[in-house]
C-alpha cells in the first residue's frame, strides 16, 4: 500500500508512458487519493514541476485544441545523434541547444484539450477547511526537494509585480473590477492585466485558484460549469508565461497581446496540469464518501429533526416556513422534458423583520451558508444591479469566456437579498440582470452572451430570495413570515443559542443529510388516484383557476416532502402534508398578516 | 538532387492542370470563366472540385491530400493559361489563385472536427466570424538602390503561410554586402493585403453544454474584408501548422491555421439538407390512404401539449403558409397567416409559440414590450460616439420570410402598434425619421399571444369586448382563437395523468452523463448544401420513439407522431410546393364567404370573435392552400377548402357563455347548423363535415375549448351590425314611402314580372314624381324598409317581388 503511494510521488510523465494502461489501473485501485497532493489545499509553491498533482474544480472556459507532437525525432548537432522525445504531458520540448527538431519525418502530431478548471465558485468556508484537513500535506513543506523546484522568491517576485501595477490600476477604474485592463502606453514593454482578469472568477471578492488543464482524452466529454476532480502532472515552469513571450517572430500574428498574455497566465498564479485522469463530480461535499440509499433514508428523519429545530428557531418560531426551507436546501433539478424544467424549487420568503433587524437576511444566510457546500449571498442592491456582471460574456479579444455570477456549479445555492434593495432607477445593465435571474428562477437557463448570438446553458441553482413584501422576481413558492412575538424580542439571544446547539456533531448530521438527499433515488408509484381525485376536485372547488402548473408544484413539494421524511416514494400521507402546507401557505398569502 | 526531383513532378502536375483548364475541345466551362476572370480584372479562378473529379479523379485525390504542392503546380498552370490568353494581363499581375468549391466530403468540417489529421489537407470549415484583424500590408517584394554603386537590387519576401518553402528574414536591408547604404524604391516595391480572422462553430452545432471552438484563417490579397464579424461563412482553405516558438525554447506545441483560399457567406435558411430520400418519404407518407397528412402533422406539432388540437392545426397552417402573390402592378396579397392565441393565464399559449420556435426554420420571439428601443418594427439610432444615423431592424424584419411570435401582445406600445398594421398586410416596414427614408421587407407571419382585456376571459361579455384591440389590427389576424381553462373531471385527469407521468419518468440518459453525438464530419458532403441532418433512411426513425412512460398508455400503435426532425424536414419541403386553386374549390370558398358576412345578421346565438371583411377571403384561401401544401398536392381542392372553412369556423364563433349546464361542442355545432339552415345558399358541406370530424378526430371534444359552454345570444354583435349598415344610408319618411311604395306597385302591375332591375325602377319612379325625385339613397333606404317587411328583396340591383 505504502509502496503505491510512493510510486505515485516519484512518477514522472516518462515513467507514466512507458506503461500507461498499469498505472492507470493502479490509481483506480488506490482506495483514496489523499496522498496525491491537491493543488487546492496546498500552496502551488510546495509542488514542484513535473509531479503528479489533483485538482478539483468546475469547467470555467473551454479553449481551442491543442496540437502537440506525440513523438518527434532530434538530432543532435554535437554527438549526430538521433533521439525520439515525446511531448506529452509536458509543456516544453526539453529540447537542449544542440538538438533539432526533424519537421519532416517521424513526426506524430496529437492533439489536447485545454480547459480553464476553477476552483468550486461559492464553496463554503466549512467545507474547504475539511477538506484541507483531509488533503493538506505536511511533509512538502519541509521536504528538500532536489527536483526543478521553482524558487519562491523568484516567483514571488513576478506575482507581486503584476499584483502591483493591478493595484494601481484598481485606483484608476474601479467598479469594472474584472474588466481587461492593460496600460494605454503600448510602448510599454510589458502589457499587464490585472490577477483577477487572468482568475477570471465568477463571484467577486472571494479568494480563488484556477488551473489550466489538459486533456488527452476526449471522451470525457466534459461539459461547461462541471464539477470535475483532475489527476495529472503539475507544470510550472516560469518561461511559459505569456509576458516572456518573443513578439518578433515571422508567424502570422492573429492573436492579441492580451489574448496571448491572458491565455499564458504566469504559472506562478495558474499552474498547468496535464491530465492523466478525470473524474466528474457529483457532489463536493468531504463528508460524504458513498451513497447508500438505505442508510440514508433511515438516518433522514434523526437529521430533519435537528435542522427543523434550527431552523424554526432562526425563523422566529414560524415552523411552516421552515419546512419549505428544508425543501428548498434539499431541491435539485430531476428532469428537463422539451420545455419544462422539473424539480426547482424557487423560494422566496417575505415579510422578514426588517424594520427591527435591518440584517436579518443576511444573519439568516450565515448560518445557511454552514449547511450547505456551496452558497452565495448576492444583496440586490440597485447599485449592485446596475454594475455587476451576472451573465458570462465572451470575450473575443481575449478569446476567453469572460465569467459572471451566474456561472455557478451545480446545487449551489445562491441567496438573493432583496431587503437591501432601495429606490433607485435601473439602467440597460440593471434591466438585463433582473431579466437574467428571472429567467434563471423560472427556466434555470443561463443565458451566456456570445456577441454575435446568445446560447443558453442549463444550470441548477437554487434561489433563496429574501424580501420584504413579494418579490419583483418570480418564485415557485412564496411564503410570508409569520414570526412569533416572542421571539422577535430575544432573536439576538437565539442566534446565539442557535450556534451553541449546532455542535459539530449534529452539524455533521445536517450537512450529510442535505447533500445525500440530492443523490438518492425517487419513484412516484403508477398506482394514485389520490392525487388525480384531488386535482379535480382542486378545480372544481377553488375560485381561482388551477393548472397543471399547480400540480407539477404540488409533485415537486411532494417529492421534497417525502424524501425530507424518509421514504423514497410517494405516499398518501406525504401528500396530505404537502397540501396542508400548500393550504397554509396560500391562505396566509391571502389575509395579509399586519406588517411588523 | 532532391530539389531537381521536387521541381520535375511540379512541372508534369503543372501540365495535368493546364489540361484540365484549357477545355476548349470538350464544353469549354473554363476556358470561359478564366476569360471572364480576366475580363472582370480578377486574380482568382473558382474551381468546382467535382469538375476536376470527372476529369482528373487522381488530382483532386492527392489536392485533398497534400494541397500544398498541388495548389503551387495548379496556380502556376493557371498563369500558364492566362497568358497564352492574355499575356499583356498575365505579366501585370504578380499570382494568380485557385478557389474551391464542391463537395469535400469528409473534408468538410466544423472547427470542432478539424484535428490534426487533416494537417496539410484542402478543407472546408463552417463557421460564425467573431474576429478580424485590420487589413495591414505585407511586403512581397522590396527594390533597393544603392546610390554609391548605382545598382539596384530586388529582394522577395515569403512567410509561413505562402507556398514558399522557407521563410526569409522579414527585415529590409539596409546596406549591401560592401557596407554601401541602400535607399529603398518605395514606389516600386510591392505590398499585398493581408488580414487575419477568427472563425467560431456554429452555436446550433456545438454540442449541448460545451463552448463552441475556434479556428485561425489567414487571407490574402482579394479576400481581405470579405466578411465581416457576425457573418456566416464557408472557408475553404489550406490547414497548415506553424511551429510555434516560445521564448528562448520550443514549446512541444505548434499552431495551426488556415490559409483561406475561397470565402463564401452562408445563408441562415440553408441548414436543412433534404435527400431525395426523404422527398420519397415524404411523398409516400402523404399519399398513403390511410393517414390524413394535417392531422397526423397536427399531432405531432408541440406533442407535450395536451389538447387544443384546432389551434395546433392552424399553427401548422401557418408554418407552410399560403401562397403569396405580386401582382403586375407591384400590389403584393400576402400568403403569411397570422395567428392571435387570446386567452386565460397558463393555457400553454407561450408554450406553443416556443414550440413554434423549435419548428420553424426562422423564427424569431419577442414580447409586445421589447426592451430596446427599436420594438418590433425598426428604429433610427444615433450612434453615441460618431453622431451617425443608424437604421436598426427590429424583430419583424429580422423574421422576413420568417414566423414572429410575439407575446404579451396585448402589452404593445402604441408606437409599435400602429407600425405593426402595415408590416402585417404590406409586409414592409417604411421609416421616415431623422432624414433617413427608408422601406425594409419584413414579410413574416406573425402568431401573437395576448391576455383578456380583464385579465381573464369574462364569458359573459361578448368576444370583441374581451380581446380589446381595435377591428383593424383584428382584421389582419387570419385566425383569432380563444383558449379557456374550464375545469372539466374527464378533462382534468387527463391531466393530472400527464403531469404524474412526467415526473414519474426518468430520462434514461440524464443519469450519467451521456455520450453526446458529435464530430459530424461525415454529415457534410458538399460546400452547396452545407447542412449536419443525418441521413434518415430507415423508416421508423420518421417516428416518434414511443415511451410508455413518457406518453402513456392512451396512444396506441396507431397514434404514432413524427418526430420533430421529420416534421421538420416535411415541412421544408411542403413549404415549396405551389398548389393552384381549382374551380370547385373557389367555389366552396366564394359561397362559404357569403355566406360568413351573411351571419352578421342571421346567427343569434353566437358572437364573433373578428370582423368578415374581404381579408376572410384571402385567409380561406390561404388556408385552403397551406391544407393542399400538406398533402404535397398541385391542387387546392374542394377538401382543402373545407378544412379551411372548418378552421375559420372554429377560430371565428365564439358562443358567448351561459350559465347553465355546459353543453358540448357537438351541441353547439347543432346549434350553428340549425341556424344556418333556413339560409338557401348553405353548402351542403357543412352538416357532412361535421359527422366527418367527428369519426376522424377523437380529441376534438377533449380540448377545453371546445367543452365550452354555449350561451345567451350575441346581442351586442347584431346591433353593432346594423347599425353599421343603416348608418351609411339615408332615411326615408314615411309620406315619401307610402308615394315609393304605390308607384313600385304600380310598376310591377305594368310590367307584370316578379323582378325588376333597380335602374328600370329608379327612372320609372323619378318620371312618376318628376317634381320631387327620390334620389338613390332614399330609394334604398325605402326598398330596405321594404325588405325588413319582408315586400320584397333585393340581390345584384334586380329587386324581386315577394
Amino acid at each position: 500500500m505504502h509502496n503505491f503511494c510512493q510510486d505515485f510521488e516519484t512518477v514522472t510523465p516518462e515513467l507514466w508512458m512507458a506503461n500507461e494502461e498499469a498505472w492507470k489501473e493502479k490509481l483506480l485501485k488506490l482506495p483514496n487519493w489523499n496522498k496525491i497532493p491537491l493543488v487546492n489545499s496546498n500552496a502551488s509553491h510546495n509542488l514542484s514541476d513535473g509531479k503528479l498533482v489533483r485538482f478539483r474544480g468546475m469547467v470555467q472556459d473551454m479553449h481551442n485544441t491543442e496540437f502537440y507532437f506525440e513523438h518527434f525525432e532530434v538530432f543532435n548537432t554535437v554527438t549526430n545523434e538521433t533521439k525520439i522525445k515525446t511531448g506529452k504531458y509536458t509543456d516544453t520540448a526539453h529540447i537542449q541547444e544542440n538538438e533539432r527538431i526533424n519537421y519532416t519525418e517521424n513526426l506524430k502530431s496529437g492533439q489536447r484539450q485545454t480547459m480553464v478548471i476553477i476552483s468550486l465558485p461559492g464553496y463554503n468556508e466549512w467545507a474547504q477547511k475539511l477538506e484541507d484537513e483531509q488533503n493538506h500535506l505536511k511533509h512538502l513543506e519541509d521536504q528538500p526537494n532536489t527536483s526543478r523546484r521553482l524558487e519562491p522568491t523568484k516567483l514571488k517576485r513576478t506575482y507581486d509585480e503584476t499584483e502591483e501595477s493591478s493595484d494601481v490600476m484598481e485606483v484608476e477604474n474601479e467598479g469594472s473590477s474584472k474588466e481587461r485592463r492593460t496600460k494605454e502606453d503600448l510602448n510599454e514593454p510589458s502589457n499587464v492585466v490585472s490577477r483577477e482578469h487572468l482568475l477570471n472568477f465568477p463571484l467577486p471578492d472571494v479568494a480563488s485558484k484556477s488551473c489550466i488543464v489538459k486533456i488527452y482524452d476526449e471522451n470525457d466529454n466534459l461539459k461547461l460549469n462541471d464539477m470535475i476532480e483532475v489527476i495529472g502532472f503539475l507544470s510550472v515552469d516560469p518561461a511559459l508565461s505569456g509576458e516572456f513571450q518573443d513578439k518578433n517572430s515571422l508567424e502570422p500574428v492573429s492573436e492579441t497581446e492580451v489574448e496571448i498574455i491572458t491565455h499564458n497566465p504566469p504559472p506562478s498564479l495558474v499552474p498547468r496540469l496535464h491530465a492523466v485522469f478525470v473524474k466528474k463530480l457529483e457532489h463536493c461535499n468531504p463528508l460524504v464518501k458513498e451513497v447508500d440509499q438505505v442508510k440514508i433514508l433511515n438516518e433522514a428523519n434523526i437529521a430533519r429533526e435537528h435542522l427543523l429545530k434550527a431552523l424554526t428557531e432562526l425563523l422566529l418560531g414560524d415552523q411552516l416556513a421552515a419546512e419549505y426551507l428544508i425543501c428548498h436546501l434539499i431541491s435539485s433539478v430531476y428532469l428537463r422534458q422539451d420545455t419544462i424544467t422539473l424539480g426547482q424549487f424557487c423560494l422566496n420568503i417575505s415579510n422578514l423583520p426588517t424594520q427591527k433587524y435591518p440584517n436579518y437576511a443576511k444573519q439568516l444566510y450565515d448560518i445557511i451558508q454552514q449547511f450547505v457546500t456551496k452558497s452565495y449571498y448576492l444583496p440586490l442592491t440597485v447599485d449592485n444591479m446596475n454594475t455587476m456582471a451576472l451573465l458570462p460574456k465572451k470575450d473575443y479579444e481575449c478569446n476567453r469566456l469572460t465569467s459572471g455570477i451566474l456561472q455557478l456549479s451545480k446545487d449551489t445555492h445562491l441567496v438573493l437579498d432583496e431587503t437591501q434593495m432601495q429606490q433607485g432607477r435601473l439602467d440597460a445593465t440593471g434591466v438585463n440582470n433582473i431579466t437574467a435571474l428571472g429567467s434563471l428562477i423560472k427556466t434555470q437557463k443561463v443565458e451566456y452572451d456570445f456577441k454575435y448570438y446568445k446560447m443558453e446553458f442549463d444550470s441548477d441553482i437554487s434561489v433563496l430570495i429574501l424580501s420584504e413584501g413579494k418579490s419583483l422576481l418570480p418564485s415557485d413558492y412564496h411564503v410570508s413570515l409569520r414570526p412569533e412575538k416572542s421571539s422577535l424580542e430575544i432573536f439576538e439571544a437565539i442566534i446565539e443559542a442557535a450556534t451553541y446547539y449546532l455542535k459539530e456533531d449534529i452539524m455533521t448530521t445536517i450537512r450529510t443529510y442535505i447533500t445525500n438527499l440530492k443523490l438518492v433515488k425517487y419513484s412516484i408509484s403508477e398506482d394514485l388516484q389520490f392525487v388525480e381525485d384531488d386535482f379535480i376536485e382542486m378545480r372544481n372547488d377553488s375560485e381561482e383557476p388551477v393548472t397543471a402548473d399547480d400540480l407539477h408544484r404540488l409533485l415537486v413539494l411532494a417529492r421534497l416532502v417525502s424524501l425530507s421524511r424518509g421514504h423514497d416514494a410517494l405516499t398518501e400521507e406525504c401528500w396530505r402534508i404537502t397540501k396542508d402546507m400548500e393550504k397554509n401557505r396560500l391562505s396566509r398569502l391571502k389575509n395579509k398578516p399586519p406588517t411588523l | 538532387m532532391e530539389e531537381g526531383d521536387f521541381d520535375q513532378r511540379l512541372r508534369d502536375l503543372q501540365r495535368e492542370y493546364l489540361e484540365f483548364l484549357d477545355d476548349e475541345e470538350d464544353q469549354s466551362v473554363y476556358t470561359e470563366k478564366v476569360k471572364q476572370m480576366v475580363s472582370e480584372n480578377s486574380k482568382r479562378l473558382v474551381v468546382n472540385i467535382n469538375d476536376l473529379r470527372r476529369k482528373n479523379p487522381e488530382r483532386v485525390k492527392s489536392l485533398l491530400e497534400n494541397s500544398f504542392e498541388e495548389l503551387i503546380a495548379f496556380q502556376r498552370a493557371l498563369k500558364e493559361y492566362v497568358s497564352s490568353i492574355d499575356p499583356s494581363y498575365a505579366k501585370a499581375q504578380e499570382e494568380f489563385f485557385v478557389a474551391f468549391s464542391g463537395s469535400f466530403g469528409t473534408k468538410h468540417v466544423t472547427p470542432r472536427s478539424l484535428t490534426s489529421s487533416y494537417l496539410g489537407n484542402l478543407i472546408c470549415v463552417e463557421g460564425i466570424v467573431t474576429r478580424v484583424s485590420l487589413v495591414r500590408p505585407k511586403v512581397v517584394r522590396s527594390v533597393h538602390y544603392c546610390p554609391a554603386t548605382k545598382k539596384v537590387m530586388e529582394r522577395k519576401y515569403t512567410d509561413l503561410t505562402s507556398f514558399e518553402a522557407f521563410p526569409t528574414s522579414a527585415i529590409y536591408p539596409t546596406k549591401d554586402d560592401e557596407g554601401n547604404p541602400l535607399e529603398t524604391e518605395y514606389g516600386l516595391s510591392r505590398y499585398k493585403d493581408h488580414q487575419t480572422l477568427t472563425v467560431q462553430e456554429m452555436p446550433e452545432r456545438a454540442p449541448a453544454g460545451q463552448l463552441p471552438r475556434s479556428v485561425d484563417v489567414v487571407c490574402d490579397d482579394d479576400l481581405v474584408d470579405k466578411c465581416k464579424p457576425g457573418d456566416r461563412v464557408q472557408i475553404v482553405g489550406n490547414y497548415r501548422c506553424l511551429p510555434s516558438k516560445q521564448g528562448s525554447f520550443t514549446a512541444g506545441t505548434f499552431r495551426t491555421v488556415l490559409i483561406a483560399n475561397n470565402i463564401t457567406q452562408i445563408n441562415k435558411d440553408m441548414n436543412l439538407n433534404i435527400t431525395i430520400e426523404d422527398i420519397k418519404l415524404c411523398k409516400r407518407l402523404a399519399k398513403k390512404s390511410n393517414t390524413d397528412m394535417f392531422e397526423l402533422l397536427g399531432k405531432s406539432l408541440a406533442p407535450s401539449i395536451h389538447g387544443h388540437d384546432f389551434i395546433k392545426k392552424a399553427i401548422l397552417c401557418q408554418l407552410l403558409g399560403g401562397m403569396e402573390k405580386i401582382l403586375p402592378n407591384g400590389t403584393r396579397l400576402r400568403g403569411d397567416i397570422n395567428i392571435l392565441l387570446i386567452g386565460d393565464p397558463s393555457v400553454a399559449k407561450s408554450q406553443l409559440l416556443r414550440y413554434v420556435l423549435m419548428t420553424a426554420p426562422r423564427a424569431i420571439t419577442t414580447t409586445g414590450r421589447g426592451s430596446s428601443g427599436v420594438g418590433l418594427t425598426a428604429a433610427v439610432t444615433t450612434d453615441p460616439e460618431t453622431g451617425d444615423r443608424r437604421l436598426e431592424a427590429g424583430a419583424m424584419v429580422l423574421a422576413d420570410r420568417g414566423v414572429v411570435c410575439i407575446d404579451e401582445f396585448d402589452k404593445m406600445s402604441d408606437i409599435d402598434r400602429t407600425a405593426i398594421h402595415e408590416v402585417m398586410e404590406q409586409g414592409r416596414v417604411t421609416i421616415a425619421k431623422a432624414g433617413v427614408h427608408a422601406a425594409l421587407n419584413a414579410r413574416c407571419a406573425v402568431l401573437a399571444a395576448a391576455n383578456p382585456v380583464y385579465g381573464r376571459y369574462d364569458q359573459y361579455k361578448t368576444p370583441m369586448e374581451n380581446i380589446g384591440l381595435q377591428d383593424s389590427l383584428l382584421s389582419r389576424f387570419d385566425l383569432l382563437f380563444v383558449m379557456l381553462d374550464i375545469a372539466d373531471a374527464d378533462h382534468d385527469n387527463m391531466i393530472s395523468e400527464h403531469v404524474l407521468r412526467m415526473h414519474r419518468y426518468r430520462n434514461p440518459k440524464e443519469q450519467d452523463g451521456e455520450v453526446l453525438p458529435m464530430g459530424s464530419s461525415v454529415e457534410m458532403l458538399s460546400t452547396e448544401n452545407p447542412d449536419n441532418d443525418e441521413v434518415e433512411d430507415t423508416k421508423d426513425s420518421i417516428y416518434e420513439k414511443y415511451d410508455p412512460l413518457l406518453h402513456g398508455n392512451l396512444r396506441n400503435k396507431k397514434d404514432q407522431i413524427l418526430s420533430t426532425k421529420f416534421m421538420r424536414k416535411f415541412i421544408h419541403i411542403a413549404k415549396l410546393m405551389k398548389p393552384k386553386l381549382t374551380q370547385e374549390a373557389s367555389d366552396v370558398i366564394a359561397d362559404e364567404y357569403a355566406r360568413l358576412r351573411n351571419q352578421d345578421m342571421m346567427e343569434s346565438d353566437v358572437a364573433r370573435t373578428q370582423p368578415v371583411t374581404a381579408r376572410t377571403l384571402e385567409t380561406l384561401i390561404r388556408l385552403a392552400t397551406a391544407h393542399a401544401k400538406c398533402r404535397l398536392s398541385f391542387t387546392v381542392s374542394e377538401a382543402d377548402a373545407l378544412a379551411a372553412i372548418d378552421l375559420v369556423h372554429y377560430a371565428y364563433f365564439k358562443k358567448v357563455l351561459t350559465k347553465e349546464k355546459r353543453r358540448k361542442r357537438r351541441a353547439s355545432s347543432g346549434d350553428e347548423g340549425n341556424t344556418s339552415e333556413n339560409e338557401q345558399t348553405q353548402p351542403r358541406a357543412k352538416k357532412t363535415k361535421r359527422t366527418e370530424g367527428e369519426a376522424q378526430d377523437p380529441y376534438d371534444f377533449s380540448s377545453d375549448e371546445e367543452a365550452e359552454p354555449v350561451l345567451r345570444a350575441a346581442h351586442s354583435a347584431q346591433p353593432e351590425s346594423s347599425t353599421r349598415v343603416t348608418r351609411s344610408q339615408k332615411t326615408i319618411d314615411n309620406t315619401r314611402l307610402t308615394q315609393f311604395k304605390s308607384a313600385l306597385q304600380q310598376l310591377y302591375r305594368e310590367e307584370r314580372a316578379n323582378s325588376l332591375p333597380l335602374a328600370r325602377i329608379t327612372s320609372y319612379i323619378n318620371e312618376k314624381y318628376s317634381h320631387e325625385t327620390f334620389d338613390s339613397g332614399e330609394i334604398h333606404a325605402a326598398l330596405e324598409r321594404m325588405t325588413q317587411d319582408n315586400q320584397v328583396m333585393m340581390a345584384d340591383d334586380i329587386v324581386f317581388l315577394i
